[in-house]
């Protein structure tokens, strides 16, 4: 599956402090006009065609997507029927949001879409979200609450990417427990705030700060792990360590070069959402490159080139490789200049994991499983610590799953 | 959705416009309980239940016969005397009756335990006066996962029975109080969304027939899930463990009280465990 972090729009109706969109130069394009549009899914069908046993998923993204209003998404729908007639049903959608501007117009395109689940943010903390100030973040969060009552009403799903900024670091518990209660379903996703080049006084925090703030959740998390079930990183870092899943979000995956692209309003091809925020690793524009040309680019090769060169050098001998592959190249990229480095955040899962991921759960990654270490894990495992524990959680686990719910998408875009 | 109830005062000129809806009546006297059942039904109304309030002990309340049938929610301020209920008690086992106590008097958590041991369901009403809390977690443990057979005594019974990880347990309908199950109208057909909006006069339509999708009235959505306000007001409640199963209901008028906190904590922390086990047993009942 490729996914595409579609930047339909970079406009957005709040004001963000944290938001790299926000910080873009002025683009002389600001919404995709609708014949750029078309000549997407015109690319998404050729694409497909070509490669018969591919899928895409496109995930609506911005600046605010929802500020683009439901006529654009009527016509998004309409050139997908036009174009995709063999190819369609291998498209799937998905929204990033910040939902504030969502409403009754959007229901039934949404559903036609087949979004069925938001990824979304909220910020307890005054001045961080919405338009500036104390009274911005209040309407924002004023908003946003009969905004996802409304989306609950109509059957629609949300998690929230929590962005951990310098003002959260005081009271990390506190702030679990808030954000838990406010998201009946727990799907809650930490990440850090990422400032590059210029860390913004008084809200960037460093890998070992992020570490720390995880660790100081992690304890209460694992005590009630069944009460949170979707709190990331901590679910996924389970799900790898202890279940054996290789599923990483991109990021974490050393495959993000043969699986995620982003598209911005004037059309053009950036590798992710991140790098189109940036302005770092354009590749073309859909107007005079098709997708596959795009997943070709010999810049791409330099992403594959990367995990080999980090394997084998910097990263190498790292028990903690198979779940890590030096982290984001782009955060690789702003810290020193060449993304054939690992990510300066690779701090945070190493020291996460080694100060209190194994430490509370007595579990050592990586870790044997049936008297064996995981395939393609580090072998120098001389114990299989906490082998029998891991097998029992495991062993629960695997029982409960059928009746928990899955968390909504949660992706490092 | 289903349509909620509506919940009106014992008025017959409410009724007309009712008919098909699920009607609950509020009634002032005892006397007036079967009066207001007929009337309902003789409106096309459809009963939900007859709710009534008394300052006087269960034990002094008369349960005529013709009771019987007729769902009532009874609200007296405590039991009275044991020995004054021989009468009383069948009836309270055998017709729909459901007996609310407020849970600020001790005496009340006792009776619960008696009235609820003999069939009698019962509910605890929280309200100004601060509950025993440790008098209340034996008694919630009891409720819940007593091995000794009894009614359900709420809110305790519902929770156990409904509660499911990743999800806000909401048993304010127990109370009449929570907008997806009831909507409240006031003497001039106005409506609100609880009873404290009456009384604050926050109506959210002058009248029902204005309401034909709650879902596209404004105030109703707001209401929908006001327990989410309390995190724009910092409220002390959103930093509390128990709060999933709580949503403010254990403090009162949403002030936040020093003993509830724990409480909700150790119930929320029980009745995991009881959906664990139930959890392992439906498996082992499966396999």
């Amino acid at each position: 599956m490729k996914t595409i972090i579609f930047k339909a729009t970079d406009l957005c109706n709040s004001n963000c402090a944290y938001c790299h969109a926000v910080r873009k130069g002025d683009a002389s394009i600001k919404t995709m006009p609708l014949d750029i549009l078309e000549q997407f899914f015109v690319r998404a069908n050729e694409f497909l065609s070509e490669e018969p046993g591919e899928t895409l998923k496109i995930i609506w993204h911005g600046g605010e997507p929802l500020i683009l209003g439901a006529d654009y998404y009527h016509r998004a729908l309409e050139f997908k029927k036009r174009h995709c007639r063999q190819t369609g049903p291998r498209i799937s959608f998905d929204m990033q949001s910040n939902l504030t501007l969502f409403s009754r117009d959007y229901v039934d395109v949404l559903r036609e879409m087949g979004i069925r689940s938001f990824g979304t943010s909220f910020e307890l903390i005054p001045g961080l979200r919405g338009r500036g100030g104390k009274e911005g973040s209040d309407r924002y969060n004023r908003q946003f609450i009969d905004a996802v009552s409304l989306l609950e009403e109509e059957g629609f799903s949300w998690g929230i990417i929590y962005v951990v900024t310098k003002p959260a670091l005081e009271a990390p518990l506190s702030l679990f427990r808030a954000l838990t209660n406010f998201v009946p379903s727990a799907s809650v996703m930490f990440n850090p705030v990422t400032f590059y080049p210029d860390r913004a006084e008084g809200i960037a925090v460093t890998a070992e700060e992020f570490t720390d703030f995880l660790g100081a959740i992690f304890p209460e998390w694992w005590r009630h792990r069944d009460r949170y079930p979707g709190v990331d990183p901590f679910k996924s870092l389970v799900e790898n360590i202890i279940d054996g899943s290789d599923s990483l979000i991109c990021v974490d995956s050393g495959k993000c070069a043969d699986t995620h692209l982003s598209v911005s309003p004037d059309g053009s091809i950036w590798q992710c959402g991140r790098s189109s925020d940036w302005g770092m690793m354009r590749y073309g524009s859909i107007t005079d490159c098709s997708l596959s040309d795009i997943l070709n680019h010999p810049e791409k090769e330099m992403l594959r080139k990367r995990t080999v060169l980090l394997r084998d050098g910097e990263c190498g001998g790292c028990r903690f490789w198979d779940i890590c592959h030096g982290g984001c190249p782009l955060d690789a990229l702003a810290e020193t200049g060449s993304v054939m480095h690992k990510s300066p955040w690779c701090w945070t899962k190493k020291g996460f994991i080694e100060n209190y991921f194994e430490p509370v759960t007595g579990i050592r990654h990586p870790c044997a499983r049936n008297g064996s270490p995981h395939p393609g894990k580090n072998r120098d495992c001389a114990k299989p610590a906490g082998a029998d524990t891991i097998q029992k959680i495991a062993r629960e686990r695997r029982e409960k799953a059928s009746g928990l719910r899955t968390s909504p998408h949660k992706e490092a875009l | 959705m289903s349509y909620p109830t509506l919940l009106c005062p014992h008025d017959p000129a409410l009724f007309d416009p009712l008919k098909g809806h699920n009607v609950a009546v509020r009634v002032d006297r005892p006397e007036d309980v079967c009066r207001a059942a007929e009337e309902v039904d003789s409106a096309g109304g459809i009963l939900n239940r007859i709710i009534i309030e008394t300052d006087r002990p269960l034990s002094a309340l008369p349960i005529p016969g013709d009771w019987d049938g007729i769902p009532v929610a009874l609200f007296a301020p405590e039991m009275g005397r044991y020995r004054d209920l021989s009468d009383t008690i069948q009836k309270l086992y055998d017709f729909k009756i459901h007996v609310y106590f407020p849970a600020g008097n001790a005496e009340n958590l006792v009776s619960c335990r008696i009235l609820a041991s003999l069939g009698v369901t019962c509910c605890l009403a929280f309200d100004e006066r601060e509950p025993d809390w440790t008098a209340l977690a034996d008694l919630m443990t009891y409720a819940a996962f007593g091995p000794v057979p009894h009614a359900p005594i709420e809110p305790f019974h519902h929770m156990a029975s409904h509660y499911s990880p990743g999800a806000c347990l909401d048993w304010g309908a127990l109370y009449f109080d929570d907008p997806r199950e009831y909507l409240h109208l006031d003497s001039r057909g106005r409506v609100a969304l609880s009873r404290h909006g009456l009384t604050k006069g926050l109506f959210i339509a002058d009248h029902i027939s204005s309401i034909r999708d709650p879902l596209e009235n404004e105030g109703y959505m707001k209401g929908l899930n006001a327990w989410r306000r309390h995190f724009l007001e910092d409220h002390p409640c959103i930093l509390c463990e128990g709060w999933k199963i709580c949503l403010g209901r254990f403090g009162s008028d949403g002030r936040h009280r020093p003993g509830c906190a724990r409480f909700a904590a150790d119930t929320l922390a029980e009745i995991e465990q009881y959906w664990s086990q139930r959890q392992d047993d439906s498996r082992e009942a499966r396999t």
